[in-house]
């Protein structure tokens, strides 16, 4: 099959998935008890004031076809209206876009720096102190939660020792990278040991392959083996658990963007709970299922590029 | 499980050392016998964890919230083991008390997607046809949106609470148990035991109940004990964005959010509390791994 082919194929499988994102989305606000508009405005709300919002939102008709006008919007990128910010909602996420991008991105680099030598070192030595030493870390750190970790990060190496600012974003590419360089280095020391483990599990097995035998037994040297024979086959195995944990790692960017004060998607539904901005709530909740929906699809398309074996039925 | 704990020993058998000594992993036995010992260090750890959780009362040095305002924000010492907050209440005591509140949180929070997804799934799988279309899209939905942003626009649909935080957990977490669920019930469901009792004439419901379900639990309590760390850590993340219980009442996540405020002069306030979670954390993985692999059969991993 070829990539075009395959492309519009699973794009036709998505279609579902993408339908039941937007009635999840749309039934956020719906299942609101009592009158979604008074809570949506507070006790203060004018009458007026409440009548527009009931109007702008539809309450007054039926379900179906709430849904179906709902449905229309978002097809033309239209989200609402922020109650916080009063401007559309697609104009504050695409604001926010950015940050938490260039976070999920430093995160995954820093983290594959981490785990991709630990597992090297730690799957050629199985059994010894140092990959013992590893895999002790490596469970410590996953029973650390996300937020704590980055206070405490924070309390080091911004507090006690004032290296890094505590909070903020900076203006360019250099101060992007350094004000993220603690946050993203928390999430990696989350997502570092799951790659690890993974890594490590499948160089072990590929070491014990009939190719890499072979491979032995013609006399390669070590260094080539591992590197062309080896850590290819670890590469798919990288690539299977990132696109698994991307949603898991887009979530866990939420509360560290509210640790560390980053003005991302995160802090905005964070801060949208406290002034029942529900329209933004929708409005991130959908843009967060769309991208964990693309991006399980590019790593879908990365294998059969990374891995020939791999055909599409 | 004494045909997994058989299997589990059959499995691990000596291997072939067809490798040469380099490559073949040398840790083989001195790993099994670590993973017994992780599952009893875990579970030695989750014991002591729970009685002290009982026993807060008469354990903790303090009342948990009683205020002292002219002992506020005082350094862990002799006197206050984890120091003072800022209202002058014993951090300690205060970890000691949350720890009921929170290990009841996680509980619950495990047992039912486990139990919901686990019953959908098998339905789904059983039923197959339409029922199982629409029951897999719909697990398709659900995790598609990140477990934590879910969870966050459930609470914010139904207010904070520890109800809320129950709802959105299992509305963000079934999904995985279906999937699980369903693929081992579409296995079983050809299987000659189920064919055998269907020739006997039994309802779908007792086929379902009586022989299936007995055959596809186990890949389901493995996850169920595995995820109880990500689970407790979720509840205690969602408590430190202020979506969980409301103050006076300790958990570790408000007592972290409140120390927050205070981290330029009062590391105590956030960083011993969450000790307590890491212990938790580190308890649950321990005996996580240790039970899965138990179940499961292999040494590896």
């Amino acid at each position: 099959m070829t990539l075009p082919t395959l492309l519009a194929r699973r794009l036709a499988q998505l279609v579902p998935v993408l339908f039941g994102i937007v009635v999840v989305v749309f039934l956020f606000v719906r299942l609101i008890p009592g009158d979604p508009a008074i809570v949506m405005l507070g006790a203060y709300a004018t009458d007026q004031g409440l009548a527009a919002l009931r109007n702008e939102l539809g309450l007054d008709l039926p379900v179906w076809e709430q849904l179906a006008i709902f449905f229309g919007k978002v097809l033309q990128g239209n989200l609402g209206t922020s109650l916080f910010f009063r401007r559309p909602v697609i104009e504050v996420v695409l604001e926010r876009l950015p940050a938490t991008a260039a976070l999920t991105l430093y995160a995954v680099v820093l983290s594959l720096l981490l785990s991709v030598p630990l597992a090297i070192l730690s799957a050629l030595r199985a059994g010894s102190f140092v990959d013992q030493a590893v895999r002790g870390v490596t469970t410590l750190a996953l029973a650390m939660p996300y937020f704590w970790l980055g206070l405490n990060l924070l309390i080091v190496f911004a507090v006690l020792l004032p290296i890094f600012p505590v909070a903020g974003y900076g203006e360019n590419l250099g101060e992007h990278l350094w004000h993220l360089f603690l946050p993203a280095l928390t999430i990696a020391l989350h997502l570092g040991p799951t790659l690890m483990r993974t890594l490590r599990a499948t160089i072990i097995e590929v070491l014990q392959a009939p190719h890499v035998e072979f491979a032995r037994t013609k006399g390669l040297p070590r260094g080539k083996l591992i590197r062309r024979h080896v850590l290819r086959n670890g590469l798919m195995a990288t690539v299977t658990i990132l696109g698994v944990n991307i949603g898991w790692l887009m979530g866990g960017s939420v509360v560290i963007e509210y640790v560390f004060n980053i003005p991302g998607l995160g802090s905005l539904i964070i801060s949208s709970i406290d002034s029942r901005d529900y329209p933004v709530i929708q409005g991130v909740a959908l843009v967060f299922g769309l991208l964990v929906i693309l991006i399980n699809l590019a790593t879908d398309l990365v294998y059969g590029v990374l891995d020939p074996r791999v055909s599409y039925e | 499980m004494s045909e997994a704990a058989a299997a589990a020993k059959s499995e691990a058998g000596p291997r072939p050392e067809i490798l040469g000594p380099r490559f073949v992993p040398n840790g083989i036995f001195v790993r099994r016998i670590g993973r017994h010992g992780a599952l009893l260090a875990g579970g030695g750890m989750l014991v002591a964890i729970l009685l002290a959780s009982i026993f807060a009362s008469s354990i903790s040095p303090y009342d948990p919230i009683a205020q002292n305002l002219r002992n506020t924000l005082q350094p862990p010492g002799w006197a206050h083991p984890f120091g003072t907050d800022n209202f002058g209440r014993d951090v300690f005591s205060r970890v000691l008390h949350a720890a009921r509140v929170d290990i009841a949180i996680g509980f619950f929070c495990v047992l039912f997607p486990w139990i919901i997804g686990s019953v959908v799934g098998g339905l789904a799988g059983y039923l197959g046809g339409f029922v199982d279309t629409l029951v897999m899209r719909t697990v398709d939905t659900f995790t598609a949106f990140p477990f934590l942003v879910m969870a966050i626009g459930v609470i914010a649909v139904l207010g904070p609470g520890v109800t809320s935080m129950l709802i959105a957990l299992t509305l963000s977490g079934w999904s995985i148990y279906a999937r699980i669920v369903r693929a081992e019930v579409l296995v079983a469901r050809k299987s000659d035991y189920v064919l055998a009792a269907r020739a006997m004439g039994y309802s779908n419901a007792r086929i379902l109940l009586r022989h299936i379900l007995p055959n596809v639990v186990t890949p389901t309590v493995i996850f169920a004990v595995t995820s109880m760390v990500l689970v407790i850590l979720s509840t205690v993340t969602l408590s430190f964005l202020g979506l969980g219980l409301a103050p006076p009442t300790p958990t570790w996540g408000t007592m972290i959010a409140e120390g927050r405020n205070f981290i330029f002069m009062a590391w105590w306030m956030v960083t011993l509390p969450g000790l307590a979670i890491v212990v938790v954390g580190l308890a649950l993985s321990l005996l996580g791994d240790g039970l899965a692999d138990l179940l499961r059969g292999q040494g590896s991993r």
